[in-house]
């Protein structure tokens, strides 16, 4: 598999409340996105989400089992206008640490509803931090051609990073039908 | 300081540091006081079920009766 850097943002000092990739080009097969991340507030952690072009008039569909570093839940999400993530790191955990996400879009550019995978870890040297698995729905057949990262801590603390990947299908990149 | 957002157009590759807008800021403000409610209702739910785990295990060790909750949460 052969990975293309498509774009990449790192949050600024005083942070900020989202970071969005526009324009995404449509010559990829798959999208993959990796985020580093810190929260300006959420306590322990924060919830991060993530939402497609810019479309909030439908509900999401998400199924994720996570730890909480005391239990393990799972938990189905219907009735949110974007995808629950998991959890990154908050104000209060340990200074300096960052959650860790990883997001896959297959066929991003299909007409088919656009599906995704991810797992997540905030970082925290106690007790309290989350590893989390999920899977998800935008239930929509446009392509995908920007996508808003935000959490529910009051955003991203300096030094945030999101990355974002294309994949192309067939050996080295080059392309099959 | 003033709430922003960040928007990488990825065909030019620049990247914008934008102020939120009246409706964003009142939006994100909302957000997050919903959010400090899901969180408080989650903890409150692992707190029930950490304390259901704690009470079934300590009945199956004394050979007492569960409850249906406790059993629940063993069996499903």
């Amino acid at each position: 598999m052969f990975q293309t850097l498509i774009s990449s943002v790192t949050v600024g000092a005083g942070g900020s409340t989202s970071m969005t990739f526009t324009s995404i080009p449509q010559t990829y097969t798959d999208l993959t996105l990796a985020v580093c991340a810190r929260s300006l507030g959420g306590g322990a952690n924060a919830t991060l989400y993530l939402e497609f072009n810019a479309d909030v008039s439908v509900f999401y569909n998400g199924r994720s089992f996570f730890g909480t570093g005391a239990s393990v839940f799972s938990g189905t999400d219907t009735s949110l206008v974007q995808i629950n993530l998991g959890r990154h790191s908050g104000s209060s955990s340990t200074a300096n640490t960052f959650g860790s996400t990883n997001v896959l879009i297959p066929n991003y550019t299909g007409s088919a509803n656009k599906t995704m995978s991810f797992d997540s870890v905030s970082e925290n040297n106690a007790s309290d931090a989350f590893q989390w698995f999920g899977a998800g729905r935008f239930p929509k057949t446009t392509a995908v051609t920007s996508l808003r990262l935000f959490d529910n801590g009051g955003g991203f603390a300096q030094h945030s990073t999101a990355y974002l990947y294309g994949t192309l299908k067939g050996s080295g990149g080059a392309t099959v039908s | 300081m003033a709430l922003t957002k960040i928007i990488v157009n990825c065909e030019t590759g620049v990247t914008e540091e934008v102020e939120l807008t009246a409706e964003e800021i009142a939006q994100f403000e909302a957000d997050a006081a919903q959010a400090a409610i899901d969180e408080a209702a989650r903890q409150a739910e692992a707190d029930r079920i950490e304390a259901l785990k704690v009470s079934a295990r300590a009945k199956l060790v004394a050979g007492e009766t569960l409850t249906a909750d406790e059993a629940a949460l063993i069996i499903g």
